[in-house]
């Protein structure tokens, strides 16, 4: 993305969430954004899922330009080429573990199975269980699972620890690092907490809605070393 | 390993969340269902009639036009069958004549029609239930129709006798028939049916010929049209044959007294089958929106996270409409079922008042598609704009939490009466306010729940005032004697010796049509006797109405049929005797529910009939005592041509009140709880689930249960409070336009606005009712709710 900003009405006050930011997220990377709230980066990583558009600056995928896609358009990119894992994960409460998966693999071009997928997150033997009778942990992996059951291009993380203890956090992560070896899936980690940054190849930091500086790791750090 | 899955992940949800707001869902499937049920059954009932009706006038040949004269001879009746558009005629003899029962003390009356000694009956056959037509040339045979023989439970063989032309004979029963000419029949005197005290006797011409002077004569005419002509010249061309020989006016089908009720009571169908189903249906609407529309609220987050998951918005939007779906199906499947049972029941009902051959039920399946589709509408128009909303949602704005909601003062605060309502009542008020769309929606559920009731229920009130008017005020008289011919006036000192008479009143009754330019109409005058204490006629506010010594009084329905007001001139035609025509001035305006009535003073009437002044029947006040024994010296009177007797009409008109007033009012009663209760209880469950949060904070603040109970319970008290006011009167609206619907004001009655305050209690009292069933649902809800359990999950 390009001189991307974006501006909103809370109210009746406008919020600059972004004030021209140049991002890129390149294939087989994984990319921490690191900054405080308020910083912009939900709303960045929105732009990039093709869930928000900017305000100004212009968006690409892969050549393809979504700045102006209509709806439609950008619900096919989502579909096709987007896994989401949300700070608050987002199950639908009234489906299973495997059938928040289905959700995903029923409408994707070449998805894994639902149990695979399942597989993927050690989370098998759990896959008929609703959201409610799962631990944070757990609800977590299975949205990862759901992510990744369509062999997304691009894995976008929000917050993904932001609602778990230490040690849950860092299976988590694990599963997402295990998966980004596994498939090779771009991904994009958002969080606030600095540490984390140490398992990616580049962090980039915001602050006020702007890049405030982009680090690449020579070493990167496995997520069960990571202590915070 | 894995299986192929049949259904896909988010049907699973829609099953899922089916089942979890199932009492909710089951509410509006029950107010579908209504709809469909009431829409479908009065339709299949009415299909059913029209079907048994077309069926039964075709093959009986039933007449399209009917004329009554005085007496032709039977060399007319080719001039009839030449006229162009006639295709087959059939002369009668008819007459009316009181008939000696052994079972019954009363005098009953019937109609003695003729049928021809040789060749089949042409036009207005009869459908033989049992037995044979009479012998040729037997003149002590006699058909008697069904309902007649089975309240009388007359066998074949057994004898009635009737008072023929002042000559008792004694009628050996040798069948019984049905005929489409007296499908529905109403004795003369009477409101409503009554197979006790009327009945149809055929007999063979020869028989009667001889008995009311009419050998080679005939005074009845039915006439069967050719398809195509136009019935209106057949009449003409009729009347104008038969007024030498004191025709009276040809009728067509529509106004013969049997074909008319049943036409009638389609119309009615037609109106009732409509206003009320559509009532349903758009309750179920609203339901479905305000249902749909919380629910898609509640799952924001959840499309949301559909959304960014890839899923389209016409996905989405088809997710939320299955739910519409499911709910829409199951009203349409029970409402087809209820149509079974309600449009069985109803046609078992009518098949008591109209004796048809056969009435079977049939239900069409273009009835039941069309029900599909209109329900299928209104669905769509409640559940279209809830999903609508949903689907616009931008994905990002759907995962933060909706701005907090906006509160104000309330209307009752600024205007400065806070102090008298207290804070818990504020908080519902400002509840109410802040979503006025809904809480509106809400009280309009609620109204027209209580308006259906009205609405269903005040016809006994209606009916209950015609009779009360009709018999209580009206009509003072115990006992109505009809003639067959005019006497001097002077006669009724003789009729005043019969046995029980304490004071008889004359009366002269005369067809006459009525002119007004091109509207005309025929009706029979009745000139009553000055100072009459006995038959009075009354206006719109049941005083009593002079007649004065000049000019027609006419009731209001006929003033208005002939456009004409208070003083006016209208022409008269005599349609009997000299046949004078003459113009009359109108000099009063009378209020009639039954037929079109004209009155005159009996001197007067005598003038314009150019005669003395005569009578043709006599109004009695009798000893109740002794009515029996005025009833045995009836029996053998030869010019009387029929006796009624108001309590037997008041008791007829009780019987059947009675048969129908408790299952009707159980079924409006179901039908306004089943609307009433799923406004109520869903508006009940939207407060809970939306304000779970609030109520457990403030049982965590302290608050008992009881007050936290009080301000979830106080809003549906107040939807109820401001709904059940606003129903009555438009239920009274409703009403006033149903009784001015061509099934309710006709020319044979005019149904009256009439709405008793007890009826207006009871549709009050059925809301209250669902009010307290759905509170005490909702109550039990909030009981089991776990305070902590609440205020920890995240929205």
């Amino acid at each position: 993305m390009r001189e991307v900003t974006r501006v909103y009405l809370m109210g009746e006050v406008q919020v600059h969430a972004l004030r021209g930011v140049d991002f890129e997220l390149l294939e087989s990377e994984l990319v921490v954004l690191l900054g405080p709230s308020g910083s912009g980066k939900s709303t960045l990583l929105n732009i990039l899922g093709g869930l928000d558009r900017p305000t100004s600056g212009h968006v690409f995928y892969r050549g393809d330009e979504l700045t102006l896609a209509p709806d439609d358009e950008l619900t096919e990119y989502r579909r096709r080429h987007v896994g989401f894992v949300f700070q608050f994960y987002n199950l639908i409460p009234s489906l299973t573990a495997a059938e928040n998966v289905a959700l995903v693999t029923d409408i994707a071009a070449s998805p894994m199975s639902p149990d695979e997928a399942l597989e993927l997150v050690d989370l098998s033997e759990r896959r008929h269980h609703f959201p409610a009778q799962l631990s944070g942990g757990e609800q977590q992996r299975v949205a990862i699972a759901r992510a990744v059951a369509k062999r997304p291009q691009v894995l976008l993380c929000d917050e993904p620890t932001g609602a778990l203890d230490v040690r849950t956090g860092r299976v988590v992560l694990s599963v997402l690092s295990r998966i980004h070896e596994e498939l090779g899936t771009a991904t994009a980690v958002i969080t606030h907490n600095a540490e984390i940054a140490k398992m990616a190849h580049r962090v980039v930091s915001l602050a006020d809605g702007r890049v405030s500086r982009v680090r690449r790791n020579e070493r990167r750090l496995p997520p069960d070393e990571i202590v915070w | 390993m894995t299986r192929r899955r049949l259904t896909k992940a988010l049907d699973v949800k829609v099953l899922r969340d089916a089942r979890s707001l199932r009492a909710q869902l089951i509410a509006i499937a029950l107010v579908i269902a209504c709809g469909v049920g009431l829409f479908l059954g009065m339709r299949a009932t009415m299909r059913s009639l029209a079907a048994a009706r077309s069926q039964y006038y075709a093959e009986e040949r039933f007449a399209n036009v009917f004329a009554q004269l005085e007496r032709a001879p039977e060399a007319v009746a080719s001039r009839l069958r030449e006229i162009p558009g006639v295709a087959r005629i059939q002369t009668r003899i008819v007459a009316n004549v009181t008939l000696d029962v052994p079972d019954m003390a009363e005098t009953a009356s019937a109609r003695l029609v003729s049928v021809p000694d040789e060749g089949g009956i042409l036009v207005n056959d009869v459908r033989l239930r049992s037995g044979r037509m009479p012998a040729s040339g037997r003149s002590d045979e006699a058909v008697v129709s069904e309902p007649f023989a089975q309240a009388h439970a007359l066998e074949l063989g057994d004898h009635v006798a009737a008072v023929i032309n002042g000559r008792r004979e004694r009628l050996r029963i040798v069948g019984t028939a049905l005929s489409p000419e007296f499908t529905y029949t109403v004795g003369p005197g009477l409101v409503f049916p009554d197979d006790r005290r009327f009945g149809i006797l055929w007999l063979r011409r020869s028989a009667l010929g001889p008995a009311f002077d009419m050998q080679g004569a005939f005074n009845d005419v039915v006439i069967e049209v050719s398809r195509g002509a136009l019935i209106a010249q057949v009449i003409d061309r009729v009347d104008r044959v038969l007024e030498r020989y004191g025709g009276i006016g040809a009728i067509e089908r529509k106004d013969q007294e049997s074909a008319f009720f049943i036409e009638n009571e389609l119309a009615q169908l037609q109106s009732f089958g409509l206003m009320v189903p559509i009532t349903f249906l758009f309750v179920g609407s609203l339901l479905l929106n305000v249902v749909i529309g919380r629910i898609v609220a509640s799952q924001r987050v959840q499309i949301a996270a559909l959304k960014a998951l890839g899923y389209h918005d016409r996905e989405i939007g088809a997710h939320y409409a299955k739910l519409v779906g499911i709910v829409t199906v199951t009203g349409v499947v029970l409402g087809v079922l209820l149509a079974g049972w309600l449009g069985g029941s109803m046609v078992r009902q009518y098949s008591q008042y109209f004796r048809f051959p056969e009435l079977p039920f049939v239900m069409s399946l273009r009835d039941v598609i069309q029900a599909v589709g209109i329900t299928l509408a209104a669905a769509v128009a409640g559940g279209w704009a809830a999903i609508r909303q949903s689907v616009r949602l931008p994905p990002a704005e759907g995962m933060r939490p909706a701005s907090p909601a906006n509160y104000r003062p309330t209307l009752v605060e600024r205007f400065g009466w806070t102090r008298r309502i207290g804070p818990n009542v504020q908080m519902i008020l400002r509840e109410l306010e802040r979503r006025p769309w809904r809480a509106s929606l809400s009280v309009l559920g609620i109204a027209l729940a209580a308006a259906l009731m009205v609405l269903t229920t005040f016809s006994f009130d209606a009916f209950t005032h015609m009779i009360n008017v009709q018999f209580g005020i009206a009509q003072r008289e115990d006992v109505q004697l009809v003639l067959f011919s005019p006497r001097e006036v002077s006669d009724v000192r003789e009729i005043e010796h019969l046995p029980g008479v304490i004071h008889a009143e004359p009366f002269r009754s005369a067809p006459i049509r009525l002119r007004s330019g091109p509207l005309s109409r025929s009706v029979a005058v009745r000139g009553l006797p000055a100072g009459t204490t006995l038959h009075k006629v009354l206006d719109a506010d049941l005083r009593q109405v002079s007649i004065p010594r000049a000019g027609l009084v006419v009731s209001a329905k006929l003033a208005s049929l002939l456009g004409v007001r208070t003083g006016d001139d209208v022409r008269v035609e005599v349609l009997e005797g000299r046949r004078r025509r003459v113009n009359v001035p109108v000099a009063r305006i009378a209020e009639a529910f039954i037929g079109l009535q004209a009155y005159m003073d009996l001197e007067a009437l005598a003038g314009l009939l150019g005669e003395t002044p005569t009578m043709n029947g006599a109004w009695l006040l009798v000893d109740e005592r002794e009515l029996a024994a005025l009833h045995a010296s009836v029996k053998s009177m030869p010019n009387v041509a029929g006796i009624t007797v108001r309590a037997d009409a008041i008791q007829a008109f009780r019987k059947i009140l009675d048969e129908s007033l408790g299952t009707s009012l159980a079924i409006s009663l179901g039908f306004a709880l089943v609307m009433s209760l799923g406004v109520l209880y869903n508006a009940a469950r939207i407060t809970l689930s939306e304000r779970t949060r609030d109520l457990a904070s403030l049982r965590v603040l302290g608050f008992r249960r009881g007050e936290v109970s009080f301000l979830l319970l106080g809003e549906i008290a107040i939807l109820s409070a401001c709904g059940i006011p606003l129903g009555l009167w438009l239920g009274r609206v409703l009403a006033g336009l149903l009784v001015r619907s061509p099934g309710f004001d006709s020319e044979q009655f005019r149904i009256p606005l009439v709405i008793e305050p007890a009826t207006y209690a009871l549709a009050a009292l059925t809301i209250v009712l669902a009010t307290g069933i759905a509170g005490f649902a909702a109550w039990r809800r909030l009981e089991r709710i776990d305070i902590v359990d609440v205020l920890k999950t995240r929205d």
